[in-house]
């Protein structure tokens, strides 16, 4: 709730009305009445909605344009959950939005929400939403309850909306090559769900991500292939498990492939085996070519060309090893090559996370 | 309003030869004052709007002036028109000041509005507990300045200068108040449509009010962003670009004029014009900006970029004066196809609006160099206007980097 100072005391300006005669939103204190902001609403009002059965995020990224304004789709609801704009498309009316009723809807609660989710004392100066916000990177993503399931869990879209370009916190300067939305409409789905409960994930899309240093970034984000394999490690071992558990409960009457069963473990123990099977078993679909080509490169500039041509799985396991044994040898002209390989990774690292499927065991 | 119980003095006259105006100090009652305000206030709908800030301010006045504060003079201007054939203020007594004030027609506020809102709703309070405290109220004394005889443009930069005011006006605000009257009066086949009346722009000569206020402010700052409905004008670029203007003409007359000349012109080259998908690339055009001549150049993103351009043109030496630049509207050509060239236009304008953070303040800027492109004689577009859309929206990218 915004705060306001008068004659040295803070009051809570906790009260907002919407004045249509004057267009504007009026910020009140319910304990002074003559304490007033007022902020200019340029759109067409449509009050049906009521804000308290919308939920507001704000996102980040100030290369999108006043007119980016989608519907929000989740895919596994098969259904619209709410919009995603950029602040700026509040405060004019010469998008292509601006006479939209559904969008108008939105806005409206979307701008009311934006007043009394401020949290800093204001000013009687203070008569603009620029004033309070950052207009030029700030996203709006403007929810409605009642299509959403009790408990949303938003921190699992965060990699989906990450795709997108919408980041959870403003960094200057962030480079990346996500990719606005095509079209009108903006398809968000969960991270799978055997990553639900990864408390690493949520850190890394929150905050580590964002990590401008190559050589930490690095770090961070193949901490999710640690995290991966991992999980194919368990899986893998669960169907040995089960495999010997069926020999064991059949032990006499059942033949024991020995080869059969040292070959399925060393198949997956090796972390450069489990990165192999990782890709090819748990992951489809997946759009690797730009990153091994990014890793080929660095391979070839460091002098271990012998190591590229085979396989995302090599590539990226052999950048992995000199970075970590030796990246105090990586050419400086190399670094702009680690920057690069970092944002193939990441958006790779997405749809990874996405996409996970635990075959069959 | 009643010539009988009227204390209305004259205490002073003073000729402004800044200004080329007289400057009349009065002191009236608050009763008179107060029939003046509500006079004033009930015809001139840019006079009605109160303050939007904190009323805490106000509601300390209205608390002092019922002790008997004084307050500084609220200032009025008697508009032109409302002189009533004296055209020198110097030779005009006091009996003739003193009807024309009566005469509220033309009268408009410069400086203290609010004050007069306050001065009424204290007047309806006093009403109410029928004690007496109303007679005693209405007796006291107030200053008023009237200013006479003075061009538009010559109040319009006395009140920049002044800044006086506990709540000073925004110079939109002050340039509504000033140019009003065009509201009821044709002008060359020029008519102007508020948000109130709800007209529509429709044919050449129909023009939103608030448009081409915002272009007409464009053109005295020399910059197509102009200004903030709430933000107050302090720009001394302003100020200065004002004092050179020509204060035996009417300023926002010729602005307006010229502008709608080259809307004529325009339409009249393109045949009339009007957006047809069909001769245009659909998937190039999200919206298309405008769907006729007068449609596309009497928005105010354009009527901004016209106003910005032809003032720096201006101050370049490049255009003399309006006579000039409209000279120079006559001579406007299409090289090719009107239709092909207007639909460049609108490819143009919506590529900016799918890429630009802020649309309004990216079309403007294209606008800016087209009409820059158009008018100066020094470019290779001059008079072109196929060269000046593709050449300013070549420039405009340019500036973007």
């Amino acid at each position: 709730m915004p705060v306001i100072a008068v004659h040295g005391e803070k009051l809570s300006l906790d009260s907002v009305t919407f004045d249509a005669a004057a267009g504007v939103f009026k910020l009140h204190s319910s304990a002074d009445q003559s304490s007033i902001l007022t902020f200019e609403y340029v759109l067409t009002p449509h009050t049906d909605y009521q804000p308290k059965n919308y939920t507001l995020h704000l996102l980040y990224n100030s290369k999108f344009s006043e007119n980016d304004i989608f519907q929000v789709y989740e895919r596994d609801l098969n259904k619209r959950i709410g919009w995603i704009f950029p602040l700026q498309s509040l405060l004019s009316t010469d998008h292509d939005y601006a006479e939209n009723v559904h969008f108008l809807k939105y806005a409206f609660v979307a701008f009311q929400k934006l007043l009394t989710n401020v949290n800093i004392a204001l000013d009687r100066e203070i008569n603009d939403l620029r004033k309070v916000y950052d207009a030029d990177s700030t996203i709006v993503l403007i929810l409605s309850n009642q299509t959403l399931p009790d408990g949303f869990p938003f921190q699992f879209y965060l990699p989906a909306l990450f795709k997108y370009g919408y980041y959870f916190k403003y960094v200057k300067d962030f480079h990346s090559i996500t990719k606005p939305p095509d079209g009108t409409k903006v398809h968000l789905q969960q991270i799978a769900s055997p990553l639900q409960q990864e408390d690493y994930l949520t850190e890394l899309f929150e905050a580590l991500i964002y990590e401008q240093h190559p050589l930490v970034k690095f770090h961070l984000l193949y901490q999710v292939i640690e995290l991966l394999i991992e999980k194919v490690l368990r899986h893998e071992f669960k169907a040995v498990c089960d495999e010997l558990k069926a020999v064991c409960d059949k032990l006499e009457e059942k033949k024991i492939y020995i080869h059969d069963l040292q070959e399925h473990i060393k198949d997956f123990i090796p972390e450069e085996k489990r990165i192999k099977k990782l890709f090819s078993d748990y992951e489809k679909n997946l759009d690797i070519e730009d990153l091994r080509n990014q890793c080929d490169s660095l391979l070839q500039a460091i002098g271990k060309a012998e190591q590229t041509g085979e396989g995302i799985a090599k590539s990226l396991y052999a950048v992995r090893n000199f970075i970590v044994h030796d990246y105090r040898s990586l050419p400086k002209l190399q670094i702009d090559t680690l920057k690069d390989i970092n944002s193939h990774f990441e958006i790779l690292l997405v749809d990874m996370l996405l996409n996970l499927e635990m075959p069959p065991i | 309003m009643s010539t009988k119980n009227t204390t209305m003095n004259i205490v002073n006259k003073l000729f402004d030869e800044r200004i080329n105006a007289m400057n009349v100090l009065l002191q009236m009652s608050v009763k008179d004052y107060v029939s003046i305000g509500n006079s004033i206030t009930a015809k001139n709908e840019f006079q009605r709007a109160r303050v939007r800030r904190s009323s805490s301010v106000y509601q300390l006045l209205r608390e002092d002036l019922k002790s008997g504060c004084l307050m500084p003079p609220i200032i009025l201007a008697i508009k032109m028109e409302g002189m009533q054939g004296n055209s020198n203020p110097k030779n005009i007594t006091d009996k003739q000041i003193l009807s024309l004030v009566k005469k509220t027609d033309n009268l408009i506020i410069l400086d203290g509005l609010q004050r007069t809102f306050t001065l009424i709703d204290l007047v309806e309070e006093l009403k109410k507990p029928g004690d007496g405290s109303l007679d005693q109220f209405y007796a006291r004394p107030l200053r008023v300045e009237v200013y006479l005889g003075l061009k538009k443009i010559g109040v319009l930069y006395r009140m920049l200068t002044l800044n006086t005011g506990q709540t000073p006006m925004s110079t939109r605000h002050q340039i509504e108040i000033l140019y009003s009257d065009y509201l009821t009066k044709e002008l060359e086949g020029i008519h102007f449509f508020t948000e109130a009346n709800g007209q529509r722009v429709q044919t050449v000569g129909d023009y939103q009010f608030k448009d081409v206020v915002e272009g007409f402010l464009s053109y005295l700052d020399r910059d197509e962003l102009g200004i903030t409905r709430s933000e107050l004008l302090e720009n001394i670029q302003n100020l200065d670009n004002l004092s050179k203007e020509n204060r035996d003409s009417d300023v926002f007359e010729e602005y307006i004029t010229s502008h709608h000349s080259f809307v004529q012109r325009i339409d009249e080259l393109s045949n009339h014009w009007q957006f047809n998908p069909d001769d245009c690339e659909p998937n190039k055009i999200s919206g298309p900006f405008g769907k006729t001549c007068v449609d596309f150049f009497t928005k105010g993103i354009a009527l901004s970029g016209y106003g910005a351009a032809i003032g720096k043109l201006k101050d370049k030496g490049v255009i003399k004066d309006f006579d000039d630049l409209k000279a120079t509207i006559k001579q406007i050509r299409f090289d090719g196809a009107p239709d092909e060239a207007m639909c460049t236009f609108l490819v143009n304008l919506s590529h900016i609006k799918d890429n630009a953070k802020k649309i309004g303040s990216a079309q403007r800027l294209y606008f800016t160099y087209f009409f820059r492109e158009l008018f100066n004689k020094e470019g290779d577009s001059f008079l072109v206007i196929e060269q000046a859309i593709d050449n300013g929206f070549k420039k405009y990218q340019y500036e973007l980097g």
